[in-house]
């Protein structure tokens, strides 16, 4: 186990030089207190912890794994493609905080719904594609407001009812509950 | 008196003198609300806080259209949208007691706003996915994005 413990802690080193930003490996064996130590009672201690603090760089935004890395064994190749994810995954948190500001900062002051989405950045968001709906939801979750378009767009779905269509804060509701069960969120 | 950029907006937004040309301090009151998506102007005129309405198509739209109305950008459209909820066209935007009017907005003829009269004459409205403001007359908001006030309707005011 040590042995084991170590060659982890390596790949995650080296991972995170590269600008992995945070992540949860997966272990068949008790998790180690390595550094950081997982939080008491957070939900993801059955995982080592390994975070950008051991660089001494002050993220403090995880980027949560899927519920399918919990599947990945413990394997050398395996984890440091899972850490690679995670810089590709900062990469693109960094591109949707862009596009969505400036989303924001170009609206005008228009009332049509088309005028909303017409945006380029916004439209940039939806070619993002399915990788854009955890990010999206996350947005939405911390502010109503019109993401409805790129969710339909996106996901080729629409979980609103009929009745609630224009009730933005209940299609908020709705697509957040959408994306709890389909596990974006 | 401030000067644009628009600090006097809670939203401050820097298109605004280039949307709003006539829009000035002195034309408009303190901000009635924080900016907010959850409902527009065409909503705000009816009185409704709940919804963005908008006659977008339903197959790829989010907005909230009356049923059984013409879901098109027609000053017919929202005509008959209004009258769903009690208003009727009427001349003009005197104030008359007794009655609540609303203007609806067209550039180029197609709708783009609707103001709601306040009891004392003067007129609200929500600037889109921004704040809901109080402006003295409807030529404060008459510019290139709303175009000009088109068609007026009334229905009787709610009395306290």
């Amino acid at each position: 186990m040590p042995d084991r413990t170590i060659a982890i802690y390596d790949a995650a080193k080296t991972a995170l030089l590269g600008g992995a930003l945070y992540s949860l490996i997966s272990s068949s064996v008790q998790p180690r207190p390595l550094y950081p130590f997982a939080p008491e009672g957070d939900k993801t201690s059955e995982y080592v912890n390994i975070s950008m603090q051991s660089r001494e760089v002050s993220y403090e935004l995880p980027i949560i794994e899927s519920a399918a890395m919990s599947r990945l064994s413990f394997d050398q190749p395996t984890t440091i493609a899972v850490l690679k994810s995670a810089k590709e995954q900062r990469a693109l948190t960094e591109e949707f905080a862009k596009l969505v500001a400036n989303w924001k900062a170009n609206r005008s002051a228009s009332s049509s719904s088309i005028a909303v989405v017409i945006d380029p950045s916004y439209q940039r968001i939806i070619s993002l594609g399915t990788k854009a709906l955890p990010l999206i939801l996350q947005e939405l979750a911390h502010e109503t407001d019109h993401w409805f378009w790129a969710l339909r767009v996106i996901s080729n779905d629409d979980p609103v009812a009929a009745q609630d269509r224009g009730n933005v804060k209940k299609m908020a509701a709705t697509w957040l509950d959408w994306g709890r069960k389909q596990g974006y969120v | 008196m401030s000067n644009w950029p628009p600090d006097f907006t809670a939203s401050a937004r820097p298109v605004f003198p280039q949307e709003f040309p006539h829009l000035k301090p002195h034309h408009c009151k303190p901000d009635l609300s924080p900016a907010t998506t959850d409902y527009n102007c065409i909503a705000w005129a009816a009185s409704d806080t709940d919804n963005w309405w908008w006659p977008d198509d339903p197959l790829i739209g989010y907005g909230y259209w009356p049923n059984g109305v013409d879901r098109r950008e027609t000053i017919e459209a929202f005509v008959a949208a209004y009258q769903t909820v009690g208003f009727e066209r009427c001349d003009d935007g005197i104030l008359e007691v007794g009655f609540e009017k609303i203007a609806i907005y067209a550039l180029k003829g197609v709708p783009t706003h609707a103001a709601r009269q306040l009891a004392d004459g003067n007129w609200t409205s929500k600037l889109g996915p921004f704040e809901d403001i109080v402006h003295l007359t409807l030529e404060c908001l008459k510019g290139p994005l709303y175009g000009e006030p088109d068609t007026y309707m009334r229905r009787p005011a709610k009395t306290v």
